[in-house]
């Protein structure tokens, strides 16, 4: 029997690599990913743009949250006023009444005029409908904000935060601010607020809008250089590519599949990972996700530099045994041996 | 006791030795008996069988890694008595769902090519295992070598057994396209 000889040649295998999975001997723990920290210091902290000279700097949606935590902090517009912005992203949809917690907002790009022990003060450099250019606005981090998500668990951010005063921000340098919507519930109130959640320093290049560049086949997308290792060489039967596979100012790339059969949408989103952390904070990776809303499963799974994003509009990732035909058909886990785990048990 | 004092009491030819041994090992040892054979007395049959083998192993003998080299003669013991069972039609265990499972690793080949020899197929394994990631790794070991079961595994490393399956299913997938890669013929 062939398989009796590998089963034998096993018994012969380094006495270490036996010793160390003996039983009772645990694997090692991993380290949790804290990939968005690398924005640097001040990335975890949460940040609380104050108006200097700009009259409504934070969203306070009485319509949605049925209160605001903090008048000084109103926002005289709405957060519709803001996501019509063409640079949001937002997980939860323009005008929902139900946005996601930490719902990706929008950024802004501030030249750095002064700084504080507590944060520091800027100039717009690149703004929105909302945050205008050339206008100079304040960014303090803010301690002892509780939040409670929706999913019932809470954190504090001065359990996360590093000191602002270690951060490498200096006068002169522009940083990249980027804005998070919370909700969250106090008492028998539901409030919501809008913090700076990151500070970074980046590249320029890094697209903040999204018009596509460059349109490809599915056979090129397997190819391309920067996203094609990523790209699944096998694309799940009964989904049909929408028009064609789009790049996004070389950032992002984005593919959307059609499955009449069981009205389910397939979207493939593969980015760097700098690039999705800004979407979402606290980025769980290799594990199937629920949207309440609307029932959708998404995953994020590794891929070393960038990530790729599995998104089915209406059926459950984990009920579908071809998905890790799928993902693994991409050159990159095909060649490499550390493939993911990708856990469904959740 | 450390390993070097019960090995220089085999080399002493002390009796004290197997105690030593079995004090330190015997638990180790039956683990590794029963999940072949599921049976107490023929798992405790084989411990003491392999106490004996290992008196009559060292000298000359000298092993770097005792805990190792006792299990595979435990392993071995239990195996062949598996095997003697398996004929009686008196299995039991795990032994034949892993040998199933193994299956799945048996490269594609002609049946005309001469089989590879089994030093080299150790080579490749072991080159195989030292590149995979060291959970995987362990878990492949205690799914393989120990033959614990699936539900064993998933608790002691705090998975689900779905997870434990699957990344299973894609260590043998990796294992079989590597003893293609490198033409292997069983």
């Amino acid at each position: 029997m062939k398989n009796e000889r590998i089963f034998d040649a096993l018994e012969k295998i380094d006495a270490e690599l036996i010793d160390e999975a003996a039983p009772g001997n645990k694997p090692p723990k991993k380290m949790k990913d804290k990939t968005w920290l690398k924005w640097g210091g001040m990335a975890a902290c949460a940040l609380v743009i104050v108006g200097v000279g700009v009259p409504f700097l934070f969203s306070g949606d009485r319509n949605l949250s049925g209160g605001v935590d903090n008048e000084e902090l109103q926002l005289e517009g709405n957060i519709s006023d803001i996501t019509s912005d063409g640079k949001v992203q937002n997980e939860a949809g323009e005008g929902e009444t139900n946005l996601d917690t930490m719902a990706y907002m929008t950024e802004i790009k501030i030249k750095i005029d002064e700084i504080f022990p507590d944060g520091f003060r800027g100039t717009i450099e690149l703004g929105t409908d909302v945050f205008k250019e050339g206008e100079q606005i304040t960014v303090v981090a803010q301690d002892n904000v509780t939040v409670v998500q929706k999913d019932g668990s809470i954190f504090d951010y001065d359990e996360l935060e590093p000191n602002i005063k270690e951060s490498d921000l200096a006068v002169g340098n522009s940083v990249w601010v980027g804005f998070q919507r919370f909700d969250y519930v106090v008492g028998n109130g539901k409030y919501n607020q809008i913090f700076a959640y990151h500070v970074v320093e980046r590249d320029d290049s890094i697209a903040t809008d999204n018009e596509p560049i460059e349109e490809l086949t599915l056979e090129e997308a397997v190819t391309d250089a920067k996203f094609g290792n990523l790209f699944p060489a096998t694309i799940l039967d009964g989904y049909v590519l929408q028009d064609t596979v789009a790049v996004l100012n070389d950032t992002v790339l984005v593919a959307s599949f059609d499955n009449a059969t069981l009205g389910d949408e397939l979207t493939i989103r593969i980015a760097s990972r700098e690039w999705f952390s800004s979407q979402k904070r606290d980025l769980v990776q290799n594990t199937v996700l629920y949207r309440e809303k609307d029932g959708a499963s998404y995953i994020y799974i590794a891929g070393g530099e960038n990530i790729i994003q599995y998104t089915f509009s209406r059926t459950d990732i984990a009920d579908n045994e071809q998905f890790y035909d799928m993902v693994y058909s991409a050159s990159y886990f095909s060649e490499c041996i550390d493939y993911p785990d990708i856990d469904v048990s959740e | 006791m450390d390993d070097r004092q019960i090995i220089e009491l085999y080399n002493e030819r002390s009796e004290t030795a197997i105690s030593e041994t079995a004090d330190k090992y015997g638990k180790y040892l039956y683990y590794i008996a029963y999940h072949i054979l599921y049976n107490e007395q023929d798992s405790e049959e084989c411990v003491n069988d392999t106490y004996l083998r290992t008196w009559e192993a060292i000298p000359p003998q000298y092993p770097n890694k005792l805990s190792a080299f006792l299990g595979r003669i435990t392993r071995n013991l239990a195996l062949n008595r598996y095997r003697y069972y398996m004929k009686e039609k008196r299995g039991y265990g795990q032994t034949s769902l892993v040998l199933d499972e193994l299956q799945e690793c048996v490269p594609a080949g002609n049946s005309t090519e001469q089989a590879i020899e089994e030093k080299l197929l150790v080579e490749v394994i072991n080159r195989f295992l030292h590149e995979l990631p060291i959970e995987k790794r362990m878990m492949f070991l205690r799914r393989y070598w120990y033959l614990s079961s699936i539900k064993e595994i998933a608790e002691d490393y705090e998975m689900s057994e779905g997870k434990v399956k699957m990344t299973l299913l894609r260590i043998r997938n990796k294992l079989k396209q590597i003893l293609e890669k490198e033409g292997i013929v069983l």
